[in-house]
């Protein structure tokens, strides 16, 4: 057994392992935070707090893992996660221990997706799929975590699941056993062209990010009424994720974004009202992220956490700005969905290589 | 003393919009930092490998 065929035995674990992992982080995240009862202010600072605590920290969090490739904190994203989470049951969305508890939550929120991030892209060799099988997880936990809340599931059963954290993460670190010792950074990632400066790639991928995360709460979903339609609704995001790195890993991470990108528009456009199109465009839509996260390890083999970061500070600068510009007109948001669509796509066809997909490059690794 | 009811919703408010700024501030600078000092450990890596591969490649005299 060749070192890339076992990489990629481990790979598939590593993103099997992290998948549960981050579905059952994000299932304690939201019933905690959908959970609270308050004021527009209340929540809108809950909002802001969570998301610039849970995002942002990643890269700086990503980047210090990064200098100790050899380290592994996951289990202390664990256990911060279940503290943050019992202290809030115990002291109430009330007081400074309410934020003390929101903070710690985010931390360990923040510590386990970067863990997430450098086993599934180190044991990756260069395929998008892990990464991308990991992530979507998220969109599972988050809508499992918000219905929880909305039906009044009694706390015991996310903190149980919370609490199931720490043991598979413990297991999950054992695959770095797998990774050869000698690599401080990750290998294969090719999907740059070499004419590109690391500092365009890295604004131009932050752009997409921030885009796409932006774009994504003026998509019109008119039909959206039922709670189960929401669950499709995330199942659609989820599942896309997924799709995106698997799909780049076959025919390449160029063609995927431009399926992604430019074949999400009409569905989106035209699915307003039409579910089944809204869902298709919206599978389409949550195909780009692998593949900017595919782009940036290319120019930072030598710090995946760190390129990782990058995109959740995308995610919340897209936030931000949904806050700041958002509307609610039709017309205006199909036009902003065109114009940005097209934007990232130049951007894309600019900094992405033709024709590389993860599998060509370890077939070819494997040829020499 | 960070109790909600008392401060009132909006001054909260302006205080969350200001954590986060700072924390965005602290996040940036430091990952810079960091990531300088990566970026100078992998040059350090790539240019004592070049050096070896050099020393390897001087034909050995008779």
């Amino acid at each position: 057994m060749t070192s890339r065929t076992l990489r990629n035995d481990t790979a598939k674990r590593a993103a099997g392992f992290y998948f549960v992992i981050h579905f059952l982080l994000e299932v304690v995240c939201f019933y905690m935070v959908t959970g609270l009862a308050g004021d527009a202010e209340f929540i809108g600072t809950v909002a802001i707090i969570y998301n610039v605590l849970a995002f942002v920290p990643q890269l700086l969090i990503g980047a210090a893992l990064d200098l100790f490739p050899k380290r592994h904190f996951g289990a202390l994203g664990s256990i911060l996660l279940m503290t943050g989470f019992f202290l809030f049951f115990l002291t109430g969305a009330t007081g400074a221990l309410f934020w003390v508890s929101l903070v710690i939550l985010c931390a360990g929120n923040a510590i386990i997706h970067i863990s997430g991030a450098e086993l599934t892209i180190r044991s990756a060799g260069s395929r998008l799929s892990p990464v991308a099988i990991f992530v979507s997880g998220g969109s599972f936990g988050v809508i499992t975590g918000q219905l929880m809340a909305l039906y009044n599931v009694p706390f015991v059963i996310p903190a149980i699941l919370g609490m199931l954290t720490l043991p598979l993460i413990i297991i999950s670190d054992r695959l770095y056993r797998d990774i050869p010792e000698s690599s401080s950074s990750c290998t294969g990632f090719d999907l740059v062209s070499a004419k590109r400066a690391i500092a365009v790639v890295i604004i131009a991928s932050f752009l997409i990010v921030s885009v796409r995360s932006w774009l994504g709460y003026g998509i019109p979903t008119s039909w959206n009424k039922t709670t189960f339609q929401t669950i499709l609704l995330f199942t659609a995001l989820g599942a896309g994720k997924a799709a995106g790195g698997l799909l780049a890993d076959r025919i390449g991470a160029r063609k995927t974004a431009f399926i992604s990108i430019l074949g999400a528009v009409p569905f989106l456009i035209f699915g307003d009202r039409i579910m089944i199109v809204s869902l298709i465009g919206i599978l389409f839509f949550s195909m780009t992220m692998s593949v900017t996260v595919g782009m940036l390890v290319s120019v930072m083999r030598f710090a995946p956490g760190a390129a990782f970061g990058i995109t959740t500070t995308g995610l919340f600068a897209g936030t931000l700005a949904a806050v700041i510009i958002r509307s609610d007109c039709l017309l205006a948001n199909c036009i902003l969905i065109v114009i940005s669509s097209a934007l990232c796509a130049l951007l894309a066809s600019f900094i992405l290589k033709p024709g590389t997909s993860g599998n060509d490059i370890i077939k070819k690794d494997q040829g020499g | 003393m960070l109790n909600y009811d008392a401060m009132g919703g909006v001054v909260f408010l302006l205080g969350a919009i200001l954590i986060a700024v700072i924390v965005v501030f602290i996040v940036f600078v430091g990952s810079a930092i960091i990531l300088g000092i990566l970026l100078h450990k992998k040059r350090k890596e790539n240019n004592a490998q070049q050096s070896v591969t050099h020393t390897s490649e001087v034909p050995k005299e008779d």
